[in-house]
């Protein structure tokens, strides 16, 4: 085959590679992202449900034996004066690091 | 007056996660906790019988999975079309192949060496899709899937659907991190150095949304820490980009750790536009780039 035919073949079988792609992207953010809510809501609405049979079996607990389970509590900065105010705690700092 | 702040660490995931609460209901937390387990249990690649390594073995094109293995591939092709392709959830040969044949603890140096990379590009994900009414997902037999950071994202933000009704409350699923509460009051966000010493390089806040952190500086092995398990689709090489860490802000921990990898896997010229809601990007000359992020996004 002539070697020039042959490089427009490739070139043509890049673009419409290329074409595809960027077609299959599009379909698939909103076909997938419509498919991803859906999804989650169920998968949700299912373990609602689970977690509903289980707490009415007493099954929940806080403290589990492969795991570490800390309580504890910290004072209000205006302790002497809230009383009948319900406080309102402050959110603890988070860090965020590679893992 | 007092209020309760509880906070339950547990191992899953491949390191220890951590969920708060500040008031509220703490069987709310348990419940969380189960989510999470739930999700590792599924959705690890180093136990055999986890539904991810049975789905990875099936020689069936169409395989019968659970709902949560749905998610996780409706997921994993979304990450890929949002993307173009930078965050491809069926690199699991390429991570092997670059030497992470099993967890490790990322504080601790590895001593895998890699093999040969495939430097080949690829695009599996364009090759996943779910049915949903039949339950099924579909892919060339043979595709592996690897849970990795969309594992986690997906746990966080499972896990915070089970406290959006209390107070206040976040989730840290191993940096990648899900906050909020009724009560609607910034938390304050640290983001540490990629060197690995806790120190803090910025500072954001955040009432209702996510932070993830993507980076090259961890699990990492070989002489130098070139080999990683951050892949590039496009070389099926671990990165080499002049981005050695990102951190992302999004609404949700799937699209900050999307949006993290996409931007490191983009080289400093183009982070920030994977960043709309803020971040932090740090380049390997030591550079910090930030763009700010307050409140929800």
């Amino acid at each position: 085959m002539d070697e020039k035919l042959a490089k427009r073949i490739r070139a043509q079988a890049r673009i419409e590679a290329k074409k595809r792609k960027v077609g299959a992207i599009r379909r698939g953010v909103a076909v997938m992202a419509t498919a991803l809510t859906a999804l989650f809501g169920g998968l949700l609405i299912a373990r609602s449900a689970d977690q509903q049979t289980q707490s009415s079996a007493g099954t929940s607990d806080l403290a589990s034996s492969d795991g570490q389970s800390s309580s504890f509590e910290f004072d209000d900065e205006n302790e002497s004066e809230s009383q009948g105010v319900v406080a309102v705690p402050q959110p603890t700092p988070m860090t965020t690091s590679q893992s | 007056m007092t209020v309760a702040l509880d906070t339950l660490s547990f191992p899953a995931l491949g390191g220890t996660v951590r969920i708060l609460t500040e008031g509220g209901d703490p069987d709310a937390a348990a419940r969380a906790r189960e989510s999470v387990l739930d999700l590792h249990r599924r959705l690890t690649r180093f136990e055999a019988d986890s539904e991810l390594c049975r789905v990875n073995r099936d020689p069936r094109d169409r395989v019968p999975v659970g709902h949560l293995m749905l998610v996780f591939a409706a997921a994993a092709h979304w990450a890929g079309a949002m993307t173009g392709g930078l965050v491809d959830a069926t690199l699991l040969d390429e991570v092997e192949r670059a030497g992470y044949v099993e967890s490790f603890d990322p504080d601790a140096a590895a001593t895998w060496h890699a093999g040969p990379p495939s430097g080949q590009p690829k695009d599996g994900w364009l090759d996943i899709a779910v049915d949903v009414e039949r339950s099924l997902l579909i892919r060339p037999p043979g595709l592996r899937l690897d849970s990795g950071g969309i594992g986690k994202g997906l746990a966080a933000d499972l896990a915070a659907e089970l406290l959006q009704r209390q107070p206040s409350w976040g989730i840290d699923c191993l940096g990648d991190l899900r906050v909020g509460g009724t009560n609607r009051l910034p938390r304050r966000i640290d983001v540490t150095s990629p060197d690995g010493d806790g120190s803090v390089i910025a500072v954001g806040s955040l009432i209702d949304g996510a932070v993830a952190t993507s980076g090259t500086t961890r699990r990492s092995w070989g002489d130098r820490g070139e080999a990683h398990h951050l892949i590039d689709p496009r070389t099926g090489r671990p990165s080499d980009t002049d981005v050695v860490q990102v951190t992302a802000v999004a609404p949700t921990a799937l699209e900050a750790e999307v949006r993290a990898k996409a931007a490191l896997l983009s080289g400093a010229a183009r982070a920030f536009e994977w960043l709309p809601d803020g971040g932090v990007v740090v380049g390997r000359d030591g550079r910090i780039e930030t763009a700010e992020f307050d409140a929800a996004p």
